[in-house]
């Protein structure tokens, strides 16, 4: 348990480094702030509406991961499997989940840093108001697990194909469904033909409607639940995906 | 083999998917939630949690929601179910007495029938209602007793709890409150001061009396009443001119064994006067009384209503007719906003625009043992001034300014406010509630509705939310004890205090150099107008040439002075404006330039030391 620990220790620090070694990071990291910061203050007017809160900040973030993600995520198998060094990878008693979770553990920190430094913004709010401290933290927790689910399907589709450029696209793709499943151009689409259970099934796959609960300041178990669930399922389905295709 | 085991990896994928699933549908109904918001925005409030777990009877709330059909909006169902939350919270916390029953009333179902039984309202979703129609409401049901919310609109989540714990504190008792009136004012239209008037068709009863009526089981108390009837909950008390002290001791009694009052008093009351009944007074009876208040009986709790002082507040001020055609502010006729209405407070919460004309004002000295809060008052620069002043409009603005309260709740203990009587009691067993109001004529109709004639029908509409101020006053003290203390969960505004504060500060320096300019223009008038009556050649009506270019030099100040003020406003303005603008460039790249030197000092440095 011990070594696996380890091990999934040493692959995180390796894509972690891997990261920051190029200048790909540091590129992300500036285009992420910079559009959060573009979102809230021009396009969602956080200055001119004159309120203490960071709705107009979080209410980008699922559209801001939909596209950020998968470019940090679709490197980490395609690239081993292009290169050839996936292999390589799993002769050094690393296994392929060590190996996932590792990687998994890196891309996670490195949106969580990359959100942490976003913190000018409710420094802000501070400044100007007085806002509620509960629903900026668990606003933050919610972006969090959001990012983690985005990770999780980016690696997914990163296992999936050799090709960057098509992993981002099914990355997105995914992103794309995961928030508007719970829309109404999409549930009327469903409602046309599908039962009522399903309609609503769909709908509570949605990011959107676990999301919005904790950008209110409510840290629900059930929401909890369902984002580890779906980084759970991802991340299994990434496994049997490697496993299929290193044939380990 | 690798067919084999491609096989078995998608079976594990659909395996984990249905397992992952289930688990997620189990947990729906489970509940186990932080709200971490400052105010505890998504928590039932102590009120409620005390009424349900004081429950005795069993109480049935009927949810109604037209769950299966399809065309609902998401954003309906996620409302749909927080309701659905809030419920099973209230049944979670009522020790079994409380049971919520969820029904999805289908077209021609007996869901549907039942569901119009109870009064609930079908809404059409989409424009042409093809799709069926949405129930969306809630019935609370206990023995015989019934309520209802008949539309759930989701406007009304910040007073969502408040609804949702009347019905079950209506329901939870046997009989329906009883409300009384008691006025010295014609409030029921038989205006027996003034015979003329019936005539004239003012035998109709005031709306807000009609108001309460439709929604009360109302008994009329006399003036003179030395005794009130124990089965009335809360006395509504209006203008309680020449009230004997006898009628004041029962008042005081009533407070004292727990019954409810809201009493509107006034240090001037303009209605008294156009009721009263010219043909009297020149028969040689006394003029009414225009001035009416309770401190014999609320100076016991530490409060009293000022004799001969109005409240005044130049921001609320409104324009009256002066006569001749003019138009006059008058800061003691107060139209209040937003800002001076108690937003935090569950009856008081929902309302932004009341009308007091010429109301009193109330001082709360130590408040014995009795807690008061303010529900309407002046801005913090209100002051108080004397009823001749505010008639005519000319006020003299005194140097000091306060916040003037201009309705009070108070609760707590009460204490009696005649001691000397043996008989009796002397303090209340239980907490009580009272509110005081420092204006009669709020409630008249001329200032509280429009009369609109409509096909020959004279249709009454609010033309302020005075009506609705009174029935959410009486509908709080005929409710349990539980909804006095209820919040409105209207706290999600939190504005910008800092540019507030810059506003405030530009006003105020823009103030002080419009005054010096305008001084400085007053000053070159006067010099003119000495100029002009300095010539002695009886030539007034023309100018010398010196006075022409003394004109001109005025004509040629005034415009600089105009330009200068439009430079300070200008300037005052640019301060926010720069600030936001600084704060967006910070944002926008502050961290990112940080980040990218980040970047670049650490290339370098590993390029230097590889």
């Amino acid at each position: 348990m011990n070594e696996a620990a380890s091990h999934i220790l040493a692959v995180a620090k390796r894509e972690w480094r891997a990261y920051f070694d190029s200048p790909v990071a540091y590129v992300f990291i500036i285009i992420f702030l910079m559009l959060a910061g573009f979102f809230t203050f021009s396009l969602a007017q956080f200055y001119e509406a004159g309120q203490a809160d960071l709705n107009g900040f979080f209410q980008w973030h699922p559209w801001l991961y939909m596209i950020l993600v998968p470019a940090v995520a679709m490197r980490l198998w395609a690239e081993e499997r292009r290169s050839g060094t996936i292999e390589l990878l799993f002769t050094v008693s690393v296994t392929p989940l060590q190996a996932l979770l590792g990687k998994f553990l890196a891309a996670w920190l490195f949106m969580l840093l990359a959100l942490l430094l976003t913190f000018p913004v409710p420094m802000t709010a501070a400044y100007l108001g007085s806002p509620d401290g509960g629903t900026i933290v668990s606003g933050y927790i919610g972006s969090g697990l959001l990012a983690g689910a985005y990770v999780a399907a980016g690696i997914f589709t990163s296992a999936l194909t050799r090709n960057q450029v098509i992993s981002f696209i099914l990355a997105v793709v995914i992103g794309l469904f995961l928030i508007l499943a719970g829309y109404p151009p999409v549930t009327d689409l469903l409602s046309r033909w599908a039962p009522t259970w399903m309609v609503d099934g769909v709908a509570s796959f949605s990011f959107m409607t676990h999301y919005e609960t904790l950008q209110r300041g409510v840290i629900d178990l059930r929401d909890l639940i369902y984002f580890a669930s779906v980084m759970i399922f991802m991340l299994f389905t990434t496994q049997v995906v490697l496993k299929s295709k290193v044939g380990r | 083999m690798n067919h084999m085991k491609k096989m078995t990896g998608l079976a594990g994928i659909f395996l984990l998917l249905g397992i992952l699933v289930a688990f997620n549908a189990v947990l729906k109904p489970v509940r186990i939630r932080a709200d971490v918001t400052e105010d505890k925005l998504y928590t039932l409030s102590d009120g409620t949690k005390q009424l349900l777990s004081d429950l005795n009877r069993d109480v049935t709330l009927k949810f109604y929601f037209s769950k299966s059909n399809d065309r609902l909006p998401v954003p309906l169902k996620n409302f749909a179910s927080r309701v659905r939350d809030l419920l099973s919270e209230y049944e979670s916390r009522s020790g079994g007495y409380l049971v919520v029953e969820e029904f999805d009333p289908k077209p021609d179902s007996d869901e549907e029938e039942w569901a119009q039984r109870y009064g609930l309202q079908s809404q059409t979703v989409d424009m042409f209602g093809l799709d069926g129609g949405l129930y969306f409401g809630v019935v609370a049901v206990s023995g015989n007793r019934e309520a209802v919310i008949p539309v759930l609109s989701q406007s009304a989540e910040p007073r969502l709890e408040y609804l949702l714990t009347r019905m079950v504190s209506e329901v939870s008792s046997e009989r329906s409150a009883k409300v009384g009136i008691m006025s010295a004012l014609p409030v029921n239209g038989s205006s027996a001061m003034n015979p003329m008037m019936m005539q004239q068709g003012g035998g109709r009863s005031w709306a807000v009396v009609s108001e309460i009526e439709r929604q009360y089981d109302v008994e009329q108390v006399d003036m003179t009443a030395t005794n009130i009837a124990e089965d009335i909950d809360t006395l509504v008390l209006i203008h309680p001119a020449d009230i004997s002290e006898d009628t004041l001791y029962a008042l005081d009694q009533l407070v004292l064994r727990g019954g409810r009052l809201l009493a509107f008093t006034d240090a001037m009351c303009i209605t008294a006067q156009e009721t009263a009944n010219p043909q009297m007074m020149q028969m040689g009876m006394p003029p009414p009384q225009t001035e009416s208040d309770l401190n014999a009986l609320t100076s016991a709790w530490g409060i009293e209503m000022t004799p001969g002082q109005l409240a005044a507040d130049e921001a609320a001020a409104s324009l009256l007719n002066a006569g001749g055609g003019r138009a006059q502010r008058n800061a003691t006729w107060l139209s209040l906003r937003e800002q001076n209405i108690n937003r935090e407070d569950i009856a008081t919460g929902s309302l932004n625009d009341l009308m007091l004309p010429f109301a009193g004002a109330f001082e709360v000295a130590a408040s014995n043992g009795v807690e008061v809060a303010e529900l309407v008052f002046t801005a913090d620069d209100g002051y108080t001034t004397g009823t001749m002043a505010a008639r005519t409009g000319d006020i003299d603005i005194p140097a000091l300014k306060k916040r003037v309260p201009l309705a009070l709740r108070v609760s707590g203990t009460f204490k009696t406010a005649f001691p000397d009587r043996e008989e009796g009691l002397k303090e209340s067993e239980d907490p009580g509630v009272v509110i005081l109001v420092s204006d009669v004529d709020m409630l008249a109709d001329r200032i509280a509705t429009d009369s609109v004639n409509f096909m020959g029908q004279t249709i009454v509409q609010p033309r302020n939310d005075n009506l609705t101020f009174a029935v959410n006053m009486v509908e709080q003290l005929c409710g349990s004890e539980a909804l006095i203390g209820l919040r409105s969960r209207n706290a999600f505004d939190r504005p910008f205090d800092r540019v507030i504060e810059l506003e405030k500060q530009a006003a105020f320096k823009w103030q002080a150099e419009e005054e010096r300019l305008n001084a400085q223009l007053q000053a070159t008038q006067a010099k003119l107008s000495q100029l002009q009556q300095s010539r002695d050649d009886g030539q007034q009506m023309f100018l010398t040439p010196e006075q022409e270019a003394e004109v001109k030099k005025f004509r040629k100040e005034v415009f600089e002075t105009q330009q200068s003020l439009k430079e300070v406003r200008k300037s005052l303005r640019r301060d926010i404006e720069m600030l936001g603008v600084r704060l967006k460039a910070f944002n926008i790249l502050g961290i990112p330039l940080l980040v990218a030197a980040f970047g670049i000092g650490r290339g370098l440095w590993m390029k230097k030391t590889r």
